[in-house]
Order: C-alpha cells, then structure tokens, then sequence
C-alpha cells in the first residue's frame, strides 16, 4: 500500500524549500488509476503513524546518545549537541501529535511522553522571586534532583535512585497534571533551564557546568541531575519503542490490529477527529489563544527552549500528512498511499478542494510565524509575539488561529459527508482530473 | 418523530409543516430561536446592568471608602458575577468576537496568572486607565481580577490592598472596562437579532453552547478540583471563583441559567418536534439537580473540608452528570443535533 519515492533531498532542504515558497504542497497522495476505499485510508493511515513514530525513536535515540555524552564530558559543546538533538527529535515527533485525539491508546500514553505545562520546581532548581505553579499544587517545589525524599501531597517518597520506572511513577504524582517529572519538557528543562526573559529575547540559559562531577558543579547536585536526564532520556526511548509496536503491521495483539479490525468508517471519523480536535481546541485554542490574549509567556508550550514555533509548525503539518496521506520521512524518504483528501474527492470534490485551501492557508500562516521566529531581523519569537502592545506578533498569531479555525470547520463539514456517504464514489481519474 | 419513507413522502412533509405553523399561530408561542434570542438578551441586560451597578459602587466606594465601606462593593461584584455565570453558556456571537467571555471571566488561571498581573500593576509606576488595563491582556479586564482586589487574603492584609490609591485605581478602571464590555455585548446581541432568527445553524450552536457549558461543568468545575479520578486529590483552586469563596454558588447559576435562558427556547424546539414527554423528563431532571445545590454551602472549599458537604457533592455530581447525558444523549439525539469540534477541547 506504501508508495516508496526515495529523493535525494535531505529534509532540511525540503523545510528550507517550504519556507521559501511560503506554502505547504498539499497533494493527495493515491494513485489516480484507483478508487480509493475507506479501508485502504485507515490502512494507510496506519503506515504513516507507524512510519512518523519510527522517526520519532529513531531521533530520540539521537538524543539520548547526546545527552550520554554531555554528562559523560560536560561541556558547553556537548550541551549544545544535546541541544540541537532535541530540536531535532521535535520534528518528528510532533507530526505525530494528530494522532493523539482519536487514538485513546496515543493519548493515555501522552502525559508519560509530552505533558506540559509544568510545574519544573518538582524537578530541580527555580528562581525563587518569580515562579508561578499551579495554585494547590504541593509537588510544585518538591526538587527531586535536590532530594533523596519528597513529601508531595503529605506521602513521603522515596526518591534516592532515579530510574526510569521511578520517574515514570512519579510523574502526575498527587494526582496534579502539573507534576510533570518525564517527557521532551522535562528534558527540555534539564537541557535549557528557566526562560527568565520574559517577553524579551533569549531562552533559558542552564550551564553545561550543571553537569559537571565535583567542585566545579553549578547549583548543586550535579551528579543526582546527570542520573536524572540519563533516566528520563532513556525513559523516552522505551516509550516510544512501545509506541512504534503498537503500529506495527502483521502483529495480533497490537493496537493497529484493534484499529483494523473496527468499520473501516470509524477509523475514517477518528482521523478527521483528529485533525479537528489538534487544530481547534489544543492548537488555536490552548496553545495559541489562551498565551495571545492574556499575554502570558507561563503558557508558551516549548517555554525553556522558545522552539514553541516549530511544535506548532510541525503540528500543522501533521494534519497535513494525515490528509494527504503522504509523509517525508527524517532520512528523505517520502510515503504517500490512500487518503482521507482522495476519498472526500470522490464523495464531495468541492468540499475536499475548500479543506486543500484551508490547509495550505493554514501552513502558509505557521510558516510565517516560523520564518518570523527563526529568521526575522531581529528573531521574533512565540514568547516575543505574545507581549502586550505587539501588534505584528499579535497578528502572525492571530492569522493562525483564524486559520485553524477556518480548516476546523472544514473538516467538520467533511466529518459528516463522509459518514453519510455510501459506496457510491466516482473513479478517482475523475477526481484527479477536476482537481487540477 | 414521524418517520416518512414512502412515496407520498413530500405532501406529507408539506401537510406536516403545514401543521406546524397552524399550530404556531394557534398557541403564540414565539419559534425557538425566537424565544432564545429574548431570553438571552434578557440574561446579556442583567448581566450588562449588574455591571453598570459594580462600576458605580466601585467609583462612590473609592470616592468615599470610610462611609461607602467594602462590603457594597463585594455585593455588587457577587451580582455580577453570578449574572454572568447565569449566561456564560452562550459562546458564539457577539461574545466571541475579541475574546469578550475571556475579558469578562479570564479562566481557567491555574498558574495564577490574574494575580500576577494585578500585583504587577500595583507595585508599578504606570498610569491606570481603562486603556492601559485594556492594552495588558484579557487577565487584568474582568471579573478574577476584580475578585483579587476585593477578597484576596495575602492582599488584604498589606499596604497595597484597598483603599490604596493604585488599587483603587485598577478598581475602578476594570470595573469601567467590564461594563463597557457587557454594555456592548447587549447591544450586539440586539443587532444580532435577524441573522440569529434566520441561520437555522444558530440552533445547533445554542444546544451545543449548553451542552458545552454542562460538558466543563461536570468535568473542569467539579470533577477535577474535587479530584475524582484515581490517584487525584481534592485542590479547590482548580474551581473558579475559590477568592470570594463563591465556586458552587457559580455552578448553581450557570444551571439555573440553563433553566431560565436556556430551557424555554429547548421547549419550543422540543414541543416542535412532539417531544413532551421527554421535555418533561428534563424539565425534572433539571429541578433536581438545582435542588441538589440546595444543601450546600457557596464556597467549593468548605464543602470539600466536611465529610457530610462532601458526600453531597457527590450526589451533585451525579445530577450533574445526569442532566448533561439527558441533553448530550436521547435531547441531541431526538433533535438531530450533531456535536462539533469546540474551541475548549485542548487540555
């Protein structure tokens, strides 16, 4: 069902080529000799997730290598290596994050993986004049790193081996989702450190010397920090792993074995499910409006790096991939296969021609707000945007949202066609053709 | 319903709504989406006039505040707030525009972001007007921060708490700017008028508007500060309103709002559809879940702390979650209402 085309274009030519032309290509993925039925889209649906959680083990596994390194021989080089293999392990892994609504097995699985906002006093060290945490929450200043036994919650707890599987136990620990102890955020803490900037420029700036053994250890207990991001890099690694399994095709006993074995109609409301639930509410509403309006970098997702433009510029282009079935790969390699876009072709080809614009307007949007982010003069990012009185910010985030707002509504109107429509569908040719 | 799937299919459709609008003449009852654009204007007045009142009793408090005295000025901002929690299920229209629900009620606030903002403001030197207010985002225009201001503990009891000059300053200028939003909402909402008469979509957006209100009800407002889910622990602050001491108070309005702004629109639309008997059923369903408020006290705090409110909260929770699956389940269903994607999923 997967059409391979290898190209000899590393993908960071390929977002380069995106940025420049300001807009996403957004291409069905089907052959346009076939038509293409409900059960080949949740298939394909299915390879692509499979192939975009592989990317996402492949560049966590990066990361954990890096961050071997960094507390093996800390050093400003090898904390910026641990750094960019962060970065790098984003891209991926947030094209899945479509997946997440919809697929209950992705996100009972999340809050281990990507939970944000956090309270990073459970963690480590914080400013103590200017840290906001959620109200009631007693881990919020635990400091597991400072710690051998927390109290959270009146429960006095053992924490002087930190392993994986002690993390993953102490993760919402309280029962507060706040108490984030593992995941690409606590990584991302223990990597860059508070963003005590504010509106102004610059991310958070932790030491390479926080990792250092002996007395030249900034900030104390270097060495219980340096078993932290060992357990916690590690920790993802085997998430994720489980995760790619779960994708896995030709198993019994896995979750795309659940998902085949369902209507071929449900799997096909489950992604336009998807689609619709990233783009409104935790997109434009969660991740964008609420730090927009209030003005409150606190609710900036990638708050200690300031990548928050490429997790919603990845975001976007995840739904992207769902849609048209297609998706480049970290090493070039692009999948394309049957798709939810060619079966609403067939069953409403101006509806599936109005949601093809929508998202383009959309990736053209986010792609603004990256070029803005990264390549403005001077760079402007997320938190930048979301200062009061900023009006050019305040627009490149506003055009988004509205964006997404639009594609939602979109994707709703496709959500109900394609749940009453019968087998009754046109050739695909046709379809093709009066989508030129 | 009727069910029509036979060859005479359109006379019958054609007698049938025939029907209808002899019976709508017969009994003048106004249409459902007529009977919700009055009502909700209705609830949008009181809302816009409580506001009007606060922001009075906000400039004569800070006027005089040795004869005027606080404790006016917390009555009319609990007014307020409860006419506001009687409407705030409405969430299209003239309240999106602007993020205007936020202006009014910037929540959820985990992280205490009102305080933040409104302590920034007090230590500060900037001048305070309803433009500056305005210009610093939807956490220091509404009613949270008007709550910190008049009921915060930890502010009470310093020098910067009112009738200091910077917190009477912020005072007055947020209640200004509230009542100029709510003003403004009402008068949108008239002009609204026939675009919401003739989109027949308003009538799903209104069900679904109501069904989202009991949907974070159920799930932000009581299931989470009261920390239901396993491995979860009770944190009032997860609640609205846990300054004033006033979350179940809130929750009691908002359903009573449903009953008032809501429910008579739903009934014709019911009644419409020959629906009595499970119009009845709601109606019920509705009188016992505001009974179940009855017993408890105003404050989600004091409740959670005694075992026997508790155990009452719990039986709240259950009428609750009751009247959402009546609406969200067999209501939407009969009526043929299908749910959309809301701008409130993200968690």
């Amino acid at each position: 069902m997967i059409a391979l085309a290898r190209t000899s274009q590393p993908i960071l030519a390929a977002v380069a080529g995106l940025a420049l032309s300001g807009c996403a290509a957004i291409e069905t993925g089907a052959s346009s000799d076939s038509t293409v039925t409900t059960a080949s889209v949740v298939t394909h649906y299915a390879d692509i997730a499979h192939s975009e959680y592989q990317d996402a083990l492949i560049t966590a596994r990066k990361l954990d290598q890096a961050t071997d390194a960094l507390i093996a021989n800390p050093s400003q080089k090898t904390l910026n290596a641990a750094r960019q293999a962060w970065l790098a392990a984003r891209v991926p892994y947030q094209q899945t994050e479509v997946f997440r609504f919809g697929n209950t097995v992705v996100d009972n699985w999340e809050g281990q993986v990507n939970a944000w906002p956090l309270d990073e006093g459970l963690i480590d060290y914080v400013a103590q004049d200017d840290y906001q945490h959620e109200l009631g929450n007693s881990g919020a200043t635990a400091n597991i790193i400072a710690n051998t036994r927390v109290n959270v919650g009146g429960t006095m707890l053992d924490v002087s081996r930190l392993t994986p599987a002690l993390l993953a136990n102490l993760n919402e620990i309280g029962g507060s989702e706040a108490n984030v102890a593992t995941g690409y955020h606590a990584i991302e803490f223990l990597l860059w450190g508070q963003d005590l900037n504010g509106f102004a420029a610059g991310n958070g700036d932790r030491p390479a010397t926080d990792y250092q053994p002996g007395e030249q250890c900034t900030h104390d207990n270097c060495d219980r920090r340096a078993a932290y991001l060992d357990a916690v890099t590690d920790l993802l690694v085997s998430d994720l792993a489980w995760m790619v399994n779960q994708w896995a095709p030709g198993q019994a006993d896995n979750y795309r074995a659940e998902l085949m074995a369902m209507p071929p109609s449900r799997g096909v409301q489950k992604i336009l499910f998807g689609m619709g639930s990233l783009s409104l509410g935790e997109m434009a509403g969660d991740r964008m409006k609420v730090a927009l309006e209030a003005n409150s970098p606190e609710d900036e997702q990638d708050c200690f790096s300031d990548n928050t433009h490429n997790g919603h510029y990845y975001d976007g282009r995840g739904i992207v991939n769902i849609y048209t079935g297609t998706y480049v790969r970290i090493d070039g390699t692009r999948i394309s296969g049957p798709s939810v876009g060619d079966l609403l072709a067939q069953t409403d080809p101006a509806l599936a021609d109005q949601l093809r614009k929508d998202l383009r307007q959309t990736m053209a949007t986010l792609t603004r707000m990256k070029h803005l982010a990264e390549s403005g003069n001077p760079p402007m990012t997320f938190d930048m945007m979301i200062a009061p009185g900023n009006e050019l910010g305040a627009r490149v985030i506003g055009d988004v949202i509205n964006a997404l707002v639009a594609q939602t509504k979109s994707i709703e109107k496709a959500s109900a066609v394609l749940k009453t429509a019968k087998a009754t569908h046109q050739p695909t040719s046709e379809v093709a053709q009066s989508l030129q | 319903m009727i069910r029509i799937n036979r060859p005479c299919q359109s006379l019958w459709l054609w007698g049938a709504s025939l029907l209808l609008v002899w019976a709508g003449f017969v009994s003048a009852e106004p249409a459902p989406r007529q009977q919700w654009h009055q009502s909700i204007e209705s609830g949008y007045r009181t809302l816009a006039d409580s506001a009007a009142a606060l922001s009075q009793s906000a400039e004569r408090y800070c006027d005089s505040p040795e004869t005027t005295g606080l404790d006016s000025v917390r009555d009319h901002w609990r007014s307020a707030f409860l006419a506001w929690q009687a409407i705030r299920f409405v969430d299209f229209g003239p309240i999106e525009r602007d993020s205007r629900a936020w202006q009014i009620q910037f929540w959820p606030d985990p992280r205490n972001l009102v305080a933040h903002k409104a302590l920034a403001w007090l230590k500060g030197t900037n001048t305070i007007t309803r433009n500056t207010v305005a210009g610093d985002g939807v956490a220091v225009q509404g009613l949270p921060v008007l709550e910190y201001l008049l009921f915060d503990d930890s502010l009470q009891q310093s020098s910067r708490a009112l009738p200091a000059k910077r917190a009477c300053a912020l005072l007055t200028a947020t209640s200004g700017y509230l009542a100029g939003t709510t003003a403004e909402v009402l008068s949108d909402w008239q002009t609204l008028a026939p675009t919401y008469l003739e989109g027949a979509h308003f009538t799903t957006d209104t069900f679904n508007a109501a069904r989202a209100l009991l949907d974070t009800l159920k799930d932000k407002r009581l299931e989470a500060p009261m920390g239901v889910r396993s491995g979860q622990h009770p944190n009032p602050y997860l609640a609205d309103a846990w300054r004033s001491g006033q979350s179940i108070a809130a929750m009691g309005s908002s359903v009573s709002g449903l009953q008032q702004y809501f429910l008579p629109g739903l009934s014709a639309l019911m009644k419409n559809a020959g629906e009595t008997a499970l119009l009845n059923d709601l109606k019920q369903q509705f009188t016992v879940t505001m009974a179940a408020f009855k017993p408890l006290p105003d404050s989600l705090k004091i409740a959670l702390s005694n075992e026997d409110t508790a155990q009452l909260l719990q039986s709240l929770l259950v009428q609750v979650s009751e009247l959402r699956s009546q609406l969200a389940g067999p209501v939407a269903e009969r009526l043929g209402i299908v749910r959309g994607f809301n701008s409130s999923d993200g968690d």
